[in-house]
């Protein structure tokens, strides 16, 4: 009998579970639960920003004929605040599952004695997080790990500059010199390095280096890239192994801006720590309105201490 | 039985396949705070801190031994926020509040993240995590 009785309760906790992994996400998502999901590539995905209307835009041109880059960069969040007649404020941050499976973005390939460390690190995380990380300590963000998050340019013949809004590296810049000067030879690393750029086509290529060591690639926590062709929302980009780097990382980036679409690409190289270099996911950016500006990026070293397990 | 005990077992998998998503963002809250436990705090907000990583809210309440306390209730970005239209003012310094929040992880006194910030004439401030997903990976 009493396994009989066991046998009852499992078959219920079978269909009950199954019924509720079925349904639940359903209701949750919006979307019909028979739906499988579809996986696409990461050229598909591409694709599909570069066939944004937004993208088939004009691309304004400064007076150097290049394209001009200036203007603020968004990379939109979903999150909302709906607000009741009682003056009651809901804020959400938003989200839901598609029936898109994104591919998993780049990740670095280590030397084994470095992966080991880097998996060490992934392994001490607690929800995605681990007090190790230097943003907790509000340093700068490196490269090219600052580039998460809404930007300005700001683009002359001579000299660009780009002016970073983040959670946590406080008020950020580089000036990426494009009148032909090279890397100074007296260079000491810094967070973030040396940017010396030029033109190749429509893409400003910038090359960097002189970077400390005290920076992290990408890490856990992940970014928001903003929706592509038939998303509603952005989808997050977890860089989750692409942690490490010393202080020969060498990264070329490229902007490319087509209509109100600016993508990023970036090549990263470290003979140190990698055994070939790391071409990343490219992120992408849309043009703020007029009426859109940077946040101030101050930061506060307030969570690091509490980013603990749980205790009973 | 073998079979039963293995789909027993894939259903359970399922569950907790359901229930763990990735992280959403840039900070886990799960990092820090506690959702499967609840505290409620009644006092007077005292500071808005609207910083990066994450805003810190001030609460200056009793506590059990009738001495005032100081509370810090973390919350979300201030440009996530900011974005979606809840700035700065709307959590009124001076106001009597009663917070409900996640206690902290490691069982650090007096810190919380806030979710509902509810007010004398009723209207409330409700901060989300809760859905944590998006398009995921």
């Amino acid at each position: 009998m009493k396994s009989r009785f066991w046998l009852r309760i499992s078959r219920a906790t079978i269909l009950l579970s199954t019924a509720l992994v079925v349904i639940v996400p359903g209701v949750a998502q919006n979307t019909p639960a028979s739906k499988p999901r579809t996986v696409i590539t990461n050229d598909e995905l591409q694709k599909r920003y570069a066939d944004l209307p937004i993208a088939k835009l004009a691309t304004p041109r400064a007076v150097d004929s290049h394209p001009d880059l200036s203007g603020v960069w968004l990379n939109p969040f979903p999150a909302v605040a709906e607000k009741s007649e009682n003056g009651t404020i809901s804020f959400d941050i938003g989200g839901a599952r598609t029936s898109v499976r994104y591919p998993l973005p780049s990740m670095p390939s280590y030397k084994p004695e470095y992966a080991a460390k880097v998996k060490a690190i992934v392994d001490s995380q607690i929800g995605a997080s681990t007090p190790l990380d230097p943003q907790y300590d509000c340093k700068p963000m490196g490269v090219p790990r600052a580039s998460m998050n809404a930007i300005q340019i700001v683009q002359t013949p001579k000299l660009t500059v780009i002016l970073y809004e983040s959670n946590f590296i406080g008020q950020t810049f580089r000036i990426i010199y494009t009148d032909g000067r090279p890397h100074p030879k007296d260079l000491d690393t810094s967070f973030l390095g040396d940017s010396i750029g030029h033109w190749e086509g429509d893409t400003l290529v910038v090359d960097v280096t002189g970077l400390n060591d005290e920076t992290w690639l990408g890490g856990g926590q992940g970014h928001t890239e903003p929706p592509a062709l038939g998303e509603k929302s952005g989808h997050q980009i977890v860089e989750k192994f692409a942690i490490l780097h010393s202080d020969q990382e060498h990264v070329v980036e490229r902007y490319t801006r087509h209509g109100n679409l600016l993508t990023y690409e970036a090549r990263v190289e470290d003979p140190v720590m990698f055994t070939e270099p790391w071409v990343l996911t490219p992120r992408h950016w849309f043009l703020g309105g007029p009426e859109d500006r940077l946040l101030e990026s101050s930061c506060e070293s307030r969570d690091k201490s509490h980013i603990a397990p749980r205790t009973p | 039985m073998k079979h039963k005990c293995e789909m027993v077992w894939l259903a359970v998998l399922a569950w907790l396949a359901l229930l763990s998503g990735p992280a959403f963002g840039h900070h886990s809250v799960t990092a820090e705070f506690d959702p499967s436990k609840e505290v409620t705090v009644t006092g007077v907000l005292k500071q808005v801190a609207w910083t990066n990583p994450h805003i810190y809210i001030f609460v200056e309440a009793k506590g059990d031994d009738g001495k005032l306390v100081t509370w810090s209730f973390e919350g979300n970005p201030p440009g996530l926020l900011h974005r979606a239209g809840v700035t700065k003012d709307v959590f009124k310094v001076g106001e009597t509040v009663t917070v409900t929040a996640m206690p902290a992880n490691d069982g650090t006194k007096n810190l919380g993240f806030g979710k509902v910030y509810r007010y004398a004439d009723g209207h409330e401030i409700r901060l989300s995590i809760a859905r944590e997903q998006i398009n995921l990976l």
